[in-house]
């Protein structure tokens, strides 16, 4: 449907503008990416309106999608598949794990755990030279020092909560197949 | 008169698209991983080869 709906788009600029075809792929195929990411985050925000906990849902996508930028992780098959994981994700942080209270020095144990894990395995590709790789371990692990920072300070249980379980679940998909 | 500035907005907008898709089409792993969009598929012509 994006693929689609990107070509479409694409051949009415052409009508304007001439592109080679090396240039026509390349904004074919920069529209579908900005196409799958804009419905899916207008769907977010749609469901997102339409539930109890509207901030734990939002932060927690917010948390699970910045740790992702450098970490990476496993896909889904498909885009639906995709989005309906992310609301899925979403929706247990944001109603389910944000009703355990879980005290700091259990708390303190997971981000360790986690930073251990993401030291271990991240990021998720090996195909990228070692400095990448470094880069990418350094600026996780600063995320999660950030996270257990905001775990510590903030009282309200509920928010608290998704700093430390969105990250989690995060990780837990570079866990088992590394790379391919 | 206002055929132009139709014709005109309409030139603005894709150029303005045109733009846009530069910052979505580049699909580099070493500067950030793709969060939503890992099923569109990449074509040849644009994977960037990273050597290990």
């Amino acid at each position: 449907m994006c693929h689609k709906l990107s070509n479409i788009i694409i051949e009415w600029c052409c009508t304007f503008y001439f592109l080679d075809d090396y240039t026509k792929i390349k904004a074919t195929y920069g529209m579908e990416v900005f196409l799958e990411l804009f419905w899916k985050i207008i769907g977010f925000f749609v469901i997102g309106l339409f539930i109890n906990k509207k901030i734990e849902f939002f932060l927690s996508l917010w948390c699970f999608s910045t740790l992702r930028l450098f970490i990476g992780g496993r896909h889904c098959s498909s885009s639906l598949f995709c989005f309906f994981t992310m609301i899925f994700i979403g929706l247990t942080s944001a109603n389910i794990f944000s009703r355990f209270v879980i005290p700091p020095k259990y708390g303190i144990f997971l981000f360790g755990l986690a930073i251990t894990l993401v030291i271990r395995y991240a990021p998720f590709s090996s195909k990228l030279i070692y400095k990448n790789k470094l880069i990418k371990k350094t600026s996780a692990t600063i995320i999660l020092i950030i996270y257990l920072l905001f775990f510590l300070l903030i009282e309200e249980q509920s928010i608290k909560n998704v700093f430390l379980c969105s990250p989690l679940m995060e990780i837990a998909t570079i866990l088992h197949i590394k790379d391919k | 008169m206002n055929h132009l500035k139709i014709s005109y907005f309409k030139k603005a907008l894709a150029s303005t698209l045109l733009h846009m898709t530069n910052y979505f089409s580049d699909y580099d792993n070493s500067k950030s991983f793709p969060v939503f969009t890992y099923e569109v598929k990449v074509p040849e012509e644009l994977k960037i080869q990273t050597k290990e």
